[in-house]
């Protein structure tokens, strides 16, 4: 499924200290800025994944991100700093078309994404997301078994493979694997609220997306 | 003692006996409302325990009462809940699905078709029994008055309260569910049957029941399409002719009554087993909903 190489998971817990963190100024609501800046010049070799162009996203008439640009390279951790509330998971929910679930929200200027803007007519949200993963700010386990809790995106994609291995590989590579590999069969709400953040994180590495999004997880 | 320990005393004491009042007072209206309930199951036990055996299960009515019984009847209603639930599940699960996950709630037609269900929910039954004689008895389908009739008349008539009961069940399941699963790549239709709709199939499934014990004890709908009242056979297909419990009690009710021929222990003896009947599906609900039911 990727087209151009993917960074590895376990690299990404282990960069998990924010190589770039990318300060984006902002502030809540319409009187502060909300999310301002230039487009973002970052001396880079790499291909750029995702680019943004002058995104602004509002609920009903309340803009929550104002003319966002910048640009996100391949095989990088970028990460978003800001106050609570200024708009950052409304920025991040753009990049996988999760705003598209939220009736009120706009969404204005462009996403693009290896040069394909995401919010062009042709564009299918569930191929997106597809590609795109998402690990949520509180933990979202479904309420199946820890072993059904990660074959369940796999097996709605149809992905081949033996299901037991490419289990046992997500939950590894979230450093879950040793505390619930004598259990995977009893719900996953019996876990802890850090263990299942990791579940939500395995869940998601094992559709093997190219990216990752994740919302303070 | 202070004055104000002795207006604190004062106080209080006006204030508890107001309490207690209230407490009495609503103590008596559930007094009230069970006690005429109570009257009515002993009465009804008394006059009905000594009709109530395994020949008045397994006989068909007779002109003679010491020899009717509720077989018929039993079996008619039998086939009408199943065609019932045939047709309520997944009509009824399938609008609460499109309400919920797909309707978007600021267009006036959706609005529109939500306010109609809850006053379809309220139409007196009867309505929905000429609703079947029209339609279904005769008219475009001509049916007769057979159980695939009467089982449809009864699922209109509660289709309402299971599309409801399955839209409360749908939306108790978080968004967050949703969230977790599109974001895996799923599509909205892999996300409503496999995430949604098995977290929300206990509450549905307790209101499917809920929604037969309903339809159970409908008489009306039953008379006005034709059901006959002397049925001396059990229906073997949706295309015969039956009748049902409710009714088979109300014929007994109204036939001349002798000395020697009395149905009144034998329509006693219906009702008992409706109720038993219905007390069977309540618990079913109860249990299913204490069992299966999930916490978010």
């Amino acid at each position: 499924m990727p087209d151009q190489p993917v960074t590895e998971p376990q690299d990404r817990r282990e960069e998990a200290g924010l190589r770039r963190p990318l300060g984006v100024r902002s502030g809540a609501g319409s009187a502060a800025p909300a999310l301002e800046g230039p487009p973002r010049e970052t001396p880079r070799t790499r291909e750029a994944v995702f680019e943004l162009d002058d995104l602004t996203v509002s609920y009903g008439t309340k803009p929550a991100v104002r003319s966002v640009s910048f640009g996100i390279g391949m095989n990088e951790i970028t990460a978003l700093i800001g106050p609570s509330g200024c708009g950052k998971s409304t920025l991040i929910r753009c990049l996988n078309r999760m705003n598209d679930l939220i009736p009120t929200a706009r969404v204005e200027g462009r996403v693009l994404y290896h040069g394909q803007d995401l919010y062009a007519k042709e564009v299918d949200a569930v191929e997106v997301r597809k590609r795109i993963g998402m690990v949520f700010q509180k933990p979202n386990p479904f309420p199946k078994s820890i072993y059904d809790n990660i074959a369940f995106g796999p097996r709605v994609l149809g992905m081949k493979g033996n299901m037991d291995e490419i289990v046992e590989s997500a939950l590894t590579h979230a450093a879950l694997w040793d505390e619930v590999k004598d259990r995977l069969k009893t719900n996953a709400f019996g876990m802890s609220g850090g263990q299942q953040q990791r579940l939500c994180i395995a869940r998601c590495l094992a559709v093997e997306p190219d990216v990752i999004l994740m919302d303070e997880p | 003692m202070s004055a104000h320990a002795e207006a604190i005393g004062r106080a209080t004491q006006e204030r508890r006996a107001k309490d207690l009042a209230f407490r009495l007072a609503m103590l008596l209206c559930l007094g009230l409302a069970i006690g005429l309930l109570a009257v009515l199951l002993i009465d009804v036990a008394v006059d009905g325990a000594g009709s109530l055996s395994w020949d008045f299960v397994t006989s068909f009515t007779s002109i003679s009462a010491d020899q009717a019984g509720i077989q018929a009847a039993l079996w008619g209603t039998i086939w009408l809940m199943g065609v019932c639930a045939v047709f309520i599940i997944p009509v009824g699960v399938g609008t609460a699905i499109y309400l919920e996950e797909y309707a978007d709630d600021t267009k006036w037609w959706n609005r529109l078709v939500e306010v109609n269900i809850q006053n379809l929910a309220a139409v007196p039954s009867i309505v929905y029994g000429i609703l079947g004689l029209a339609f279904l008895v005769r008219g475009p389908l001509s049916l007769g008055p057979v159980i695939l009739a009467g089982g449809l008349t009864l699922g209109l008539l509660v289709l309402p309260v299971v599309i409801i009961a399955a839209r409360e069940a749908i939306r108790a399941v978080p968004p967050s569910i949703r969230e977790g699963s599109l974001a895996l790549g799923a599509t909205q239709w892999q996300t409503i049957w496999r995430q949604v709709l098995p977290a929300a199939v206990p509450g549905i499934a307790t209101g499917v029941i809920l929604a037969l014990a309903r339809a159970i004890g409908e008489t009306a709908p039953l008379i006005v399409i034709g059901a006959a009242t002397v049925v001396a056979f059990n229906p073997s297909g949706v295309n015969d002719f039956f009748t049902a419990m409710p009714i088979q009690i109300f014929d007994w009710i109204s036939r001349p009554q002798t000395d020697t021929n009395d149905y009144r222990p034998l329509a006693a003896a219906g009702i008992l087993l409706l109720m038993i009947l219905l007390l069977a599906m309540n618990s079913v609900a109860i249990w299913l909903r204490n069992r299966y039911e999930q916490k978010w």
